[in-house]
């Protein structure tokens, strides 16, 4: 008798000694982020809106043994002043040194794919130049972490919904923002004046004032001078077409395909046709970047630009004389007076950090880390009161004191160390109010893998379709028949 | 024990046998076994045979690409000959001052060609270049040209900004070989009751042959397969009205991450070149040794 209960205490003594091991072991993190506690000491939307930002707890732990974050830069730090300033606070921080590798700009995707492809796993924090036309090119084959867990609904209320319309694929969060570029568009009020215009608040209001200012400007300065100018070469394109097909309720990719011949994308596209093929742009934008738009209406030869970046709010001021106190910031446009506000779309896009799934778990966990600190009210203030970009933070533009809240004692230690002059101290945030709805309205969307061809094709059918070789629907159809073919 | 010499001397083409296996050869097999693949950033790599060229092939930006860069690359050297036997002969014949003409006419060989093409597009553009506004103060044209917009225009456009910078190469090459030709035979002429004309074609033309050949085959060559000037110029626009075949391959590289068809592209342009330069070579040392 004594030996079966000697025996049934062993037994029941081995059972739970194997449930409490058995616990244990599935309690164990399965990577080093899940060490992190995010809404630990302060909620995750208090600790990234407070002036200073406040780390989670736990970071260290997931983060022991990583001395220092590798991340690639798009081009050198001479030109990201914000860049280096966060490398420094989140330094200071955590303790942990940032490093950034400087890629420039035409081999990044290459560079990135490339690291990607050969598994290798050094460098945990990768950009992503382009995510609108690259992001999804990463996500699919499953090279990357994803980042569902810095992206809570009450996170995602911080920021515009361009950041979701661009890093959320497939289901899940592939990226975080570095920098954020808004898109405005500009115009002369003078010359508006002139041709007796009022300021344009809808897509086809901005039609017939460049018109206008057209018939005008060819009468009174010359044949040379245009009611528009706007970029018909690659990226500057796909804002244009798209701001004015989302001011109309479509889109161009959705549920997996291209959508072309929506009536309402047509109109989109014929509306930039008709621009050229209506003598208010010059044939020439069909060649035309944005450094050419910027520059043919700095040299003052247009009433209007079409998306044009936001940092020429200050870049209009500074080098080009032709038009210092002549110009204002548009924010962005809905189609018509049929549409109500909510159909306003600006363009807001800008690079992204992407986490190698390769990299060892500890050094994710640091590039998380980076991520949700380069996101917080601290980093995004340098962005856009020293730098002159924008920020995804729609709040910041509603913050009167923001441009006193910077350090500037260590925006001139970084300029220094860069050794560039110091950046000026600015007052207010220019165009504050066409930002603010910018991000407001912002937009923004991840195209599918290979969409570069895509794009080639609406180039150049735009360019077709403005000389007069073909007609607005059989261009149309060409982009259709080579999106088709794409997700095939 | 001596070596002998030819051993010696192949002892010594062994670096150079090296660099050519090394930077021509092996690149050029890889090439071609990439061309046989399906290589993109997306899909696992397999074995596709011939099915890129197919692809090649049907691809009406094959033809566009290659019936402009075809066009580009024989106007090119035709128009970089004509100037440089022009600039030559001048050059030849200055004998004040000649060191600073010879060097202002090699100036614009330092500029590399993407350089051109920027500068080129300003000086070509519609609305803001000098051109336009010197044609129309001289009240030649009543409406800016718009010369980078039209297909025709835009390829010429193309050619002149290139032959700018080839022509210094080529008008180096062709003195060359005019200072090489004796004096006595243009006396001789002259005796005879030989014109200018005459003289240059009779003489400096074909005593000439090998440096016009050789100057040629290089421009054709480069201009062919290079698309820097279009690059910078215009793009390949506007509607693809420029698109060199280089930038296909560019795109097909860089944007659309279609190696294996990038591959296939890559030999079949490489065996257009060769198609141009075989009988040239052919003429070249084949026929004129005969002669």
């Amino acid at each position: 008798m004594t030996k079966h209960i000697c025996l049934s205490m062993g037994i029941l003594l081995v059972l739970g000694l194997s449930l409490i091991l058995v616990s244990i072991c599935s309690a164990a993190p399965k990577s080093s982020v899940d060490l992190i506690r995010w809404n630990e000491p302060r909620p995750w939307v208090e600790r990234l809106g407070a002036e200073t930002y406040i780390l989670p707890e736990g970071w260290d732990k997931a983060t022991e043994g990583v001395d220092e974050l590798v991340f690639y830069n798009g081009g050198g730090l001479a030109h990201d002043i914000a860049t280096y300033m966060n490398m420094k606070i989140f330094e200071q921080l955590t303790g942990i040194r940032v490093r950034a590798i400087p890629v420039p700009e035409r081999i990044e995707f290459a560079k990135t794919v490339s690291i990607l492809v050969a598994g290798e796993g050094k460098v945990p924090l990768l950009l992503c130049p382009d995510p609108v036309d690259h992001l999804s090119s990463y996500a699919v084959p499953g090279w990357l972490t994803h980042v569902d867990i810095l992206y809570p609904p009450e996170v995602q209320r911080l920021y515009s919904r361009a950041l979701k319309d661009m890093y959320y694929i497939r289901g899940h969060w592939w990226g975080s923002p570095e920098i954020c570029i808004g898109m405005l568009q500009y115009y002369r009020p003078s010359w508006l004046q002139n041709a007796g215009v009022d300021v344009p608040s809808t897509w086809t209001e901005l039609y017939e004032a460049a018109q206008k200012c057209r018939t005008w400007a060819k009468q009174s300065l010359g044949s040379a001078y245009y009611g528009m100018a706007f970029g018909g070469m690659e990226d500057l394109f796909t804002e244009a077409i798209y701001c004015t097909s989302r001011s109309q309720g479509a889109e161009i990719w959705k549920d997996g395909k291209f959508h072309f011949l929506d009536p309402k994308v047509m109109r989109a596209f014929e509306y930039w046709v008709d621009v050229i093929r209506k003598d208010i742009a010059s044939e020439e934008c069909l060649n035309y970047t944005y450094y050419e738009v910027g520059r043919a209406f700095g040299m003052g030869k247009a009433a209007f630009t079409g998306p044009l970046m936001s940092s020429y709010v200050m870049k209009f001021k500074t080098e080009f004389p032709e038009i210092t106190e002549d110009y204002v910031a548009l924010g962005p446009l809905k189609w018509s007076n049929e549409y109500s506000d909510d159909y306003r779309a600006g363009w807001a896009s800008g690079s992204g950090g992407m986490i190698n799934k390769r990299s060892p778990s500890n050094q994710q966990a640091a590039a998380m880390l980076y991520l949700d600190f380069l996101r917080s009210k601290q980093a995004t203030r340098n962005e856009l009161v020293v730098e002159g970009n924008e920020t995804f933070y729609v709040t910041q533009y509603e913050d009167p004191y923001i441009t006193e809240k910077v350090d500037w004692a260590l925006a001139d230690r970084c300029a220094d160390e860069l050794g560039i002059p110091h950046p000026a101290r600015i007052q207010d945030i220019p165009a504050a109010e066409a930002k603010k709805a910018l991000m407001r309205y912002g937009t923004a969307v991840a195209m599918p893998p290979g969409f570069p061809e895509v794009l080639s094709e609406v180039v150049e059918q735009l360019g077709k379709a403005s000389l007069g070789k073909v007609s607005v629907k059989e261009a149309c159809e060409s982009i259709q028949e080579v999106g088709d073919q794409l997700v095939e | 024990m001596r070596m002998s010499n030819a051993r010696f001397g192949f002892l010594c083409s062994v670096p150079g046998l090296i660099g050519l296996f090394a930077f021509i050869f092996y690149p050029l097999m890889y090439s071609i076994y990439i061309s046989l693949l399906r290589y993109d950033i997306i899909h696992p790599i397999v074995f596709r045979g011939l099915r890129n060229y197919g692809w090649i092939f049907s691809s009406s930006d094959f033809y566009l690409s290659w019936r402009i860069s075809t066009t580009y690359s024989l106007g090119s050297t035709s128009l970089t000959l004509s100037l440089g036997l022009i600039l030559a002969h001048s050059l030849h014949r200055i004998t004040r001052g000649s060191a600073v003409f010879r060097t202002l006419s090699i100036l614009p060989w330092a500029a590399p060609l993407v350089i051109s093409g920027l500068m080129w597009r300003w000086i070509l553009s519609k609305d803001l270049g000098i051109i336009n506004y010197l044609l129309r103060s001289l009240g030649l044209i009543n409406e800016n040209i718009g010369f980078l917009l039209h297909p025709s225009l835009g390829i010429i456009s193309g050619i002149w900004a290139s032959s700018w910078c080839y022509i210094p190469f080529m008008t180096i090459i062709l003195l060359a070989g005019l200072e090489s030709i004796p004096e006595s035979l243009y006396e001789a002429a002259e005796i005879d009751g030989a014109d200018q004309l005459q003289k240059f074609w009779y003489i400096s033309l074909p005593m000439n042959k090998h440096q016009v050949l050789i100057g040629c085959l290089i421009i054709l060559m480069f201009t062919f397969r290079t698309p820097d000037i279009f690059f910078s110029l215009t793009e390949g626009g506007p509607a693809k009205f420029t698109y060199h075949a280089g930038l296909f391959l560019m795109d097909l590289i860089y944007r659309y991450h279609y190696f294996g068809r990038a591959g296939a592209l890559s030999i079949v342009l490489f065996l257009t070149v060769l198609g141009f330069v075989l009988p040239l070579l052919y003429y070249g040392i084949v026929k004129t040794r005969k002669l």
